[in-house]
């Protein structure tokens, strides 16, 4: 009898999962090719630009070469190989290859880069570079100063903490600031079953310069960050549920007030705000069934797809009423698993997880 | 024990047909915009634009007014019993003008709810001959209509009716006398809702030679819209709830149809349109039939729209062997609702709409 009940909870639960998990993972979704003008790859990149950040004038820098630290065995061999790096894209001359920027020389033998994020003083243009970097016993965020005339990183400070279970993105919110995303807890096979179970190991910290403090926790499926026109409201996406969350920053303590959530309607990864017009660019996988075959052998495509959520609503709540427009669609024949997108001057740069990095006039 | 097992057998067989059925239905479907460039609607039409045929020289035809209200009327808006059923015309080379209605021959005048359309020139005379789709209060009919330009009218050749015109939707013209006909459904009345539900075979897909009419495919399910490939020699065919735009290659004469392939569309494709120019195929498509069925029990709700474009990468003999899927085109129902159409020319696209209104877009990306 209780052997049934048992039996009759487990089939329940996991029918329950499979119903929660299949419109993220799109198993019969297709990649539909559509362009918002001429698309290119940029050179060199082939070893993926997962995340994307861009300065007001234009200079986007690139984390590459990710080695997910997440069960390896899952993912292709030759991953393993990549080198993490960081390159320079300048909008104002895309004619241009990306540029890789010489790394702090403390950096060079241990780098694995996932989210970045800047931060620019707006009156001596100095300008910091927070990268998450997979080190080989830790996660840690590392601050760097970038040097203009050498096209380079020196290390300011590595900052490590018990806080940091498996951090995705990183958002800087002052010079020494910032909000890191764990993205679940456990590292190695036991992460595909916390996925699967949906645990709610996943958390928000915030690093006011001293010290860590917990601004969310206890959440599942949490991915990357970014930050309102105005610095007074936080975007988190959750990939498998396919929304973003929106919360209020507390001014005093950096502590994060759920205000509401989007639902974009496909698994969104990166997401980047346009400090011009409010828009919310994402990077998104159009089925995870397929990205995981191509992050298991890469000679598999993945489907890209770029959202732009546009705000309609007043200032006083800017996303009461969106539209949800997809300038570009990609089968993964020139770019596999799309997972970030930054928007200047009528052009956008597309980056991948473990492929590409793609670069396109809007004409449209 | 065997009332347990039935009620087993039952649900198996529920679960199954919701598993079946909820991959087309498309509940969490957003309908995302996307344009291939500028984009706007076409005046005067706003109560559907369901199907669209062009001529060489891009004019278009389109049905529109369409009244679903014969087909289970409880389960639609009551304004389409409101619906007048017209023809428009709209010149691609004079894209600035509004689309013009066409008349119709006296016979059809207050008996016309349109539906799929296709049409025939005559090289030599320059004679436009329309076939269309029309659902009239007693029965099926396919009209044969020859279009006369100097005073945009339509005249009536010849009403064709047979007792296999179950529920047509789609029309393809062969000659002046001959077509072929799909079925999307057995039941005009309520009952049909039970054929997609209960996974019931009852469509069928028929010739008409002038004279006779007979089945060439038979039990099947969900036939949609009809076109025929640049060279006659195949046939496609779309299924909405499967995804599909199936290809069969087709005996000139016997109009045999041997089933060839089905690509997986990924999305519910309703009218098929075969761009004589290039050899792709462009589609109508549906993000969510969910979202599709509100709009029809209410025209106020918006549904998503979508055109797909199937380029063909494949030999002479075998064009879709391998091919590439488009989508030019994106909307969330706000330019228009429940695309049922697409047709492209010359780098210019018109899209249409069950109930709604009417695209009309320059292609630049």
């Amino acid at each position: 009898m209780i052997l049934k009940a048992t039996v009759l909870l487990i089939a329940l639960f996991a029918l329950q999962r499979v119903w929660q998990l299949s419109p993220g993972f799109g198993i019969h979704s297709k990649g539909y090719i559509h362009r918002p003008g001429p698309c290119r790859t940029v050179k060199p990149i082939q070893t993926g630009s997962e995340d994307i950040t861009l300065t007001d004038n234009g200079i986007a820098f690139i984390s590459s070469g990710l080695r997910l630290n997440l069960c390896k065995q899952l993912f292709d061999k030759k991953i393993q190989q990549f080198t993490g790096r960081i390159y320079k894209f300048n909008f104002n001359d895309p004619g241009h290859a990306a540029v890789e920027v010489a790394l702090p020389r403390e950096l060079e033998k241990d780098f694995n880069p996932h989210g970045v994020s800047h931060w620019k003083d707006a009156s001596s243009d100095e300008l910091w570079l927070f990268v998450v970097n997979h080190r080989k016993d830790n996660d840690n965020v590392e601050v760097m100063k970038y040097n203009h005339e050498l096209n380079s990183l020196s290390l300011v400070r590595s900052v490590q903490s018990t806080m940091f279970t498996s951090v995705n993105d990183i958002l800087a919110v002052g010079p020494n600031s910032f909000y890191a995303s764990n993205d679940g807890y456990f590292h190695g096979c036991l992460r595909p079953l916390e996925v699967v179970v949906g645990l709610a190991l996943g958390s928000v910290v915030f690093f006011d310069g001293v010290t860590a403090s917990l601004v969310v926790q206890r959440q599942s499926d949490l991915n990357s960050m970014a930050l309102s026109k105005d610095g007074t409201r936080l975007f988190l996406t959750k990939t498998f549920e396919q929304q973003i969350n929106i919360f209020n920053i507390s001014k005093e303590n950096g502590n994060l007030m759920f205000d509401r959530a989007i639902d974009v309607g496909v698994s969104i990864d990166n997401i980047y705000a346009d400090p011009v017009s409010d828009d919310l660019w994402l990077g998104a996988h159009s089925s995870m069934f397929l990205l995981s075959q191509h992050m298991t052998n890469l000679d598999v495509k993945a489907p890209s797809k770029v959202v732009r959520v546009h705000p309609l609503g007043l200032e006083t709540d800017r996303f009461e009423s969106y539209e949800l427009h997809s300038p570009f669609g990609d089968d993964g024949r020139l770019i596999s698993g799309s997972s970030s997108a930054v928007y200047y001057q009528e052009k956008m740069l597309v980056g991948s997880i473990s492929d590409t990095l793609v670069f396109c006039d809007i004409i449209v | 024990m065997f009332l347990k097992t039935v009620a087993f057998i039952l649900l198996a067989f529920l679960v199954q047909r919701a598993w079946k059925l909820s991959l087309g239905f498309g509940t969490s479907n957003v309908g995302y915009i996307n344009r291939p460039g500028p984009c706007r609607n076409v005046a005067p039409i706003e109560t559907g634009s369901e199907d669209i045929a062009v001529t060489s020289n891009g004019l278009a035809f389109i049905s529109s007014g369409m009244q679903l209200s014969d087909m289970c009327s409880s389960a639609v808006d009551a304004r389409f019993s409101q619906f007048v059923g017209r023809i428009y015309v709209f010149d691609f080379q004079n894209s600035k003008q509004d689309a013009v209605e066409v008349s119709l021959p006296k016979e059809l005048q207050y008996n016309f709810s349109p539906h799929g359309i296709d049409l025939l020139e005559d090289s030599e005379t320059g004679e436009i001959l329309l076939f269309v789709v029309n659902h009239r209060k007693i029965g099926e009919f396919v009209e044969i209509l020859s279009y006369q330009p100097e005073s945009r009218s339509l005249s009536m050749v010849r009403s064709v009716t047979h007792e296999l015109f179950t529920s047509l939707n789609d029309v393809l013209a062969i000659d002046r006398n001959s077509f072929l006909a799909s079925n999307d459904a057995y039941f005009r009345s309520c009952w049909r809702i039970l054929e997609p539900l209960l996974g019931l075979r009852w469509c069928n897909f028929i010739y008409f030679d002038g004279t006779v009419g007979q089945s060439i495919i038979e039990n099947g399910h969900d036939f949609n819209s009809v076109a025929l490939s640049r060279n006659g020699k195949q046939v496609y065919l779309t299924r909405p709830s499967e995804m599909k735009l199936e290809i069969y290659n087709r005996s000139k004469g016997t109009e045999t149809l041997k089933l060839h392939q089905s690509i997986n569309v990924g999305m519910a494709v309703d009218n098929v349109f075969s761009d004589q120019s290039t050899g792709d195929l462009w589609l109508g498509s549906h993000p969510s039939l969910a979202l599709l069925t509100k709009h029809l029990s209410d025209i106020d709700l918006r549904a998503p729209s979508q055109v797909i474009r199937i380029q063909p990468l494949g030999p002479q003999n075998d064009p879709f062997n391998t091919y590439k899927l488009f989508s030019p085109f994106g909307d969330d129902g706000e330019l228009v609702s429940g695309s049922s159409s697409a047709v492209h020319f010359k780098d210019k696209l018109l899209i249409g709409t069950v109930a709604h209104k009417v695209a009309y877009c320059e292609v630049q990306s």
